[in-house]
């Protein structure tokens, strides 16, 4: 624009029109904006009904500040949001000067952020699996940064631990972990951990045997769909198996009903839809391909099929992501190839025939101490908190 | 006979009339970018003109010009290349780049006109212009009174530290 907003225009512009135009800025911006008035205080809030897609690097150069990326799907933008009071909750004092944090896992739920990682050793950020560090898992309000640390989960597999969570208009939330456990003698089982915001403690649900050749070759997946927690798993010579608890009831809904998923599949992950939830499970054969199987807790039939398939572009290398629904299209995250940060960003319609590449997709200078990063849907809100129990230390060390 | 696509119905021509009562006649397609034209359209023909009361004939004429580049770029001809999507931005960069007053009334004629990318584009144009703003230029501009007590703004000062570094 060649010249300045003048204000006898624009102060009569209708407030729905203002939002639209709000609701493009960086969410940086935003927050700088909400000294502005009491209205717009609450902006960034109001942007939170909004779902995002939250990308955290999985190790920082030991140079630059903790950040996480926000991609907003109405702006068609990234943005960056600060997570460099991180390492401080994670670290003692004392090595805070040569630890830096790695995240291999996080999962969102109004407003709130539940991380699961641990502090590495600058000189071993490139080979952050080789350390047998022990992980933390917290909840923090990244505006706020106001958190709470959980109580440990000791999980042998890093990786292996997949992290959903579901706030309630009271506050208070629960975390469902599923994770890959050895047991010595007992071999690998597969665990269903609750976390209770209101008793601070985690409970196991259920704990199944896994008869593999090769844990890295185990997939599994899980989401809370209208308060029921979903859990897919499967992989090697296990068939996929589909996993529901009521949240509201406390009981078990389904456990182990078959899926005839591809047994090439690298990955699966659930998206909602309207009304329907669908389980996303890649394939590459020459190029990569998507099934998608509805799943409905009310069938008898045992065995749940795939019902549509789709073929992503050429171009597309599906390396680990995430799908989530958007008004009325789903869109699919992925990371770049290996040994570079950046995500790659499709849309599919809802009818799920149409699939498109969404611009800009954001890639970070690369450099040899960027990696990869982990994705995954998120939400803010100003106003989320973590609730500490009256008794629980603050202080963590 | 009728049927539906055949190239009588891409002819079809619209007559709108602005708020001072100009004439403006653009085809159908054009008209169809906007999504309460369409409505309007399909409620009652195209040979009754519509009248659009609320925005002026220069407004108009911009907005028609915007449809009717939109409209093209949809349309394949086997003479000429299809217009690709850079050619797209560029040509719309070039479009918002008009006097504030001009876009404030393009950003109420393509909200009461329903012209969803065009809205999109002109609050993504404004957003980008306020960007750089303070808050106190913000409230200036757009006529907003401080509500805060000293105490309170100086507490969301300290909890958006980290969005001024």
């Amino acid at each position: 624009m060649p010249e300045e907003l003048d204000a006898k225009v624009w102060s009569d512009l209708p407030a729905e029109i203002l939002e639209h135009v709000l609701r493009r800025l960086p969410f940086s911006t935003l927050c700088k904006f909400r000294t502005v008035c009491k209205h717009w205080n609450k902006l960034p809030t109001v942007c939170a009904e909004e779902p995002f897609l939250l990308g955290i690097p999985c190790n920082w150069s030991w140079s630059d500040r903790v950040t996480c990326l926000r991609y907003s799907p109405i702006a068609n933008k990234w943005d960056i949001i600060d997570l460099s009071f991180l390492p401080a909750l994670m670290s003692p004092p004392h090595v805070l000067r040569s630890y830096t944090p790695h995240i291999e896992r996080f999962c969102s739920d109004g407003g709130l952020l539940c991380l699961w990682g641990k502090l590495v050793a600058r000189e071993m950020l490139l080979y952050p699996f080789d350390d047998g560090d022990s992980y933390e898992m917290l909840v923090c309000n990244p505006l706020t940064k106001n958190f709470r640390a959980l109580p440990p989960l000791n999980c042998l597999y890093q990786s292996s631990i997949d992290l959903v969570m579901q706030a309630d208009s009271s506050g208070k939330y629960k975390i469902f972990a599923v994770a890959l456990v050895y047991t010595g003698e007992r071999g690998i089982r597969l665990r269903h951990y609750m976390y209770e915001s209101v008793s601070n403690s985690w409970e196991l649900l259920l704990d199944l045997k896994r008869d593999c050749s090769d844990v890295s070759l185990l997939r599994y997946c899980s989401i809370i769909f209208k308060d029921v927690y979903y859990c897919v798993s499967g992989g090697d010579r296990q068939q996929y198996e589909l996993h529901a608890y009521d949240i509201k009831q406390e009981d078990w809904v389904t456990v182990g009903v078959k899926m005839k998923l591809d047994p090439k599949t690298s990955q699966v992950f659930f998206v909602t839809r309207g009304p329907d939830l669908l389980l996303m499970a890649c394939i590459l054969e020459g190029k990569w391909r998507i099934s998608i199987t509805k799943v409905d807790l009310d069938i008898t039939v045992e065995t749940i099929d795939p019902h549509c398939q789709i073929s992503l572009p050429p171009t597309f290398t599906w390396k680990g992501g995430v799908g989530f629904e958007y008004l009325d299209s789903i869109i699919l995250a992925s990371k770049l190839k290996d040994g570079f940060m950046g995500v790659d960003l499709l849309s599919l319609s809802a009818d799920l025939q149409e699939v498109r590449s969404i611009t800009p997709l954001y890639v970070v200078p690369t450099s040899e101490r960027y990696r990869c990063m982990i994705v995954a849907k998120a939400s803010f809100d100003m106003r989320a908190t973590v609730h500490l129990a009256p008794n629980e230390d603050l202080d963590l060390w | 006979m009728h049927f539906q696509g055949s190239p009588n119905m891409a002819e079809k021509r619209v007559k709108l009339i602005s708020s001072d009562n100009d004439e403006f006649e653009v085809d159908e397609a054009v008209a169809f970018e906007s999504e309460t034209l369409r409505n309007m359209i399909q409620d009652t023909g195209t040979n009754v003109p519509i009248s659009i009361p609320n925005v002026s004939s220069d407004i108009l004429a911009k907005v028609l010009e915007y449809c009717s580049y939109h409209a093209e770029t949809m349309e394949t001809h086997d003479d000429k290349p299809p217009i690709t999507d850079a050619q797209i931005r560029e040509w719309d960069a070039d479009f918002v780049d008009v006097h504030p007053a001009t876009l404030y009334s393009l950003i109420l004629a393509a909200n009461y006109l329903n012209i969803k990318n065009l809205l999109d584009l002109i609050c993504q144009a404004v957003a980008n212009n306020i960007r750089g703003k303070t808050a106190v230029e913000i409230r200036k501009i757009l006529h907003i009174q401080d509500d805060f007590t000293y105490e309170e703004e100086m507490e969301i000062r300290r909890e958006t530290k980290w969005a001024f570094d």
